[in-house]
């Protein structure tokens, strides 16, 4: 399902009902791959030399246009607790967030939200 | 004293794994039952839209496309089980079914995922290219589910031809059969009630797939017309979507495992019916 914040009201599209549905990215990544008719949908840092990124609205995903929001599709990852975060969940989060961590979030293909 | 004591303790084990399943069965309908009755159970097993996030649980495609691939499936199987089982029945010499058999029961203990690449890296492409559409098919699941079930239809008409009664085979040739009219006339209906139960268990263990299915069908929402369109089973749906699901898009989850498991009590409520009738 894809959101778009298009006017005033959000316009809610759904997937085609007939459209493949995969249980991983890796694996729409290969049916792409291999199928010469296929486009998929993955997150960005699966794109790899086997498969091209498509350009939506004439904007192509990158760090940036998918930091600033200029690329219409891109999602959070979010931290869930109970409301209570006790020290070990508290360290990782911050370490998540610290430079280093976002460091290693980049080199796995994640876009840095610091 | 010990004697009594290891037959009741032998009893309360048996009656353990019985336990186990009303357990299960008892636990599924607890947690999907709720959902099919509020959105209503004919409308849950009849209608065709199955969006979770709007409240849509739909899951005729889903029954559907598991029939479609089963009975395609069995048809496979058994042509090619059966076929495998006459063979090592009455025509193999010995040296060769000292060899084959053992193949055959290799062939139940790969694991299911490795049917499924070899399903995605060969026959996928095979029948995109062959026959056209997305090659994720009906066609591709049936095909790697009927050489699944294999070992299972053969080892049971097997069973169920080395239990006809030589005394018949016999009489049959002396009086002037043929070896093939020997096996088409007596043994196969001698042994006809093994066959259809094997062909049961062999359905049973194809509808109850998920993993080797979900790699090679493609999982589409519609409901399949043609053997080259894509399709999700029962079983598909609910390991695609139990890993994100919560309230009643879980609890629709369920309910998919309780269609499941009336089809499956279905399916083995007619093996032993018709074993025992035939007897």
């Amino acid at each position: 399902m894809i959101e778009k914040q298009g006017g005033a009201e959000p316009v809610i599209r759904y997937f085609a009902p007939d459209a493949l549905v995969q249980d991983s990215n890796g694996a729409v990544r290969e049916i792409v791959a291999a199928d010469p008719a296929a486009i998929g949908y993955v997150s960005y840092g699966l794109v790899d030399e086997r498969v091209r990124a498509l350009a939506l609205n004439g904007v192509m995903p990158t760090t940036e246009t998918v930091r600033s929001g200029k690329y219409p599709v891109g999602r959070r990852f979010l931290f869930l607790t109970t409301g209570v975060v006790d020290s070990t969940a508290g360290h990782f989060i911050d370490f998540t967030l610290s430079p280093a961590g976002q460091q290693a979030l980049a080199e796995e293909g994640l876009i840095r939200v610091d | 004293m010990r004697e009594k004591l290891i037959e009741k303790g032998l009893l309360l084990v048996a009656f353990s794994a019985v336990a186990m399943i009303f357990l299960i069965a008892a636990f599924i309908f607890r947690e999907g039952m709720p959902l099919m009755l509020k959105v209503g159970i004919t409308n849950f097993i009849a209608s065709t839209r199955w969006q979770p996030g709007q409240g849509k649980f739909g899951i005729l495609p889903m029954i559907v496309g598991s029939l479609e691939v089963t009975i395609l499936a069995i048809v496979i199987g058994a042509v090619l089980g059966l076929s495998c089982a006459m063979f090592l029945a009455e025509f193999a010499p010995r040296w060769s079914v000292r060899i084959l058999k053992p193949m055959i029961e290799l062939l139940a203990g790969i694991p299911s995922v490795v049917y499924g690449f070899i399903g995605v890296v060969v026959l996928v492409p095979w029948i995109r290219t062959v026959f056209g559409g997305p090659g994720f098919s009906v066609l591709a699941a049936s095909i790697i589910l009927g050489i699944m079930i294999l070992p299972t239809v053969i080892a049971i008409s097997l069973d169920a031809f080395n239990a006809v009664p030589p005394s018949y085979k016999e009489g049959s040739l002396a009086l002037g059969a043929t070896r093939w009219q020997t096996l088409s006339r007596v043994m196969i209906p001698g042994a006809r009630s093994g066959i259809i139960a094997a062909f049961i268990l062999g359905m049973g263990r194809a509808v109850g797939e998920t993993m080797a299915v979900i790699m090679v069908a493609g999982n589409a929402l519609t409901l399949p017309v043609s053997v080259l369109q894509p399709v999700r089973t029962l079983t598909s749906n609910i390991a695609l979507e139990m890993g994100y699901a919560a309230g009643d898009h879980q609890a629709a989850l369920f309910a998919t495992g309780v269609v499941l498991f009336v089809i499956i009590v279905i399916l083995n409520t007619a093996a032993l019916l018709i074993t025992r009738r035939r007897r």
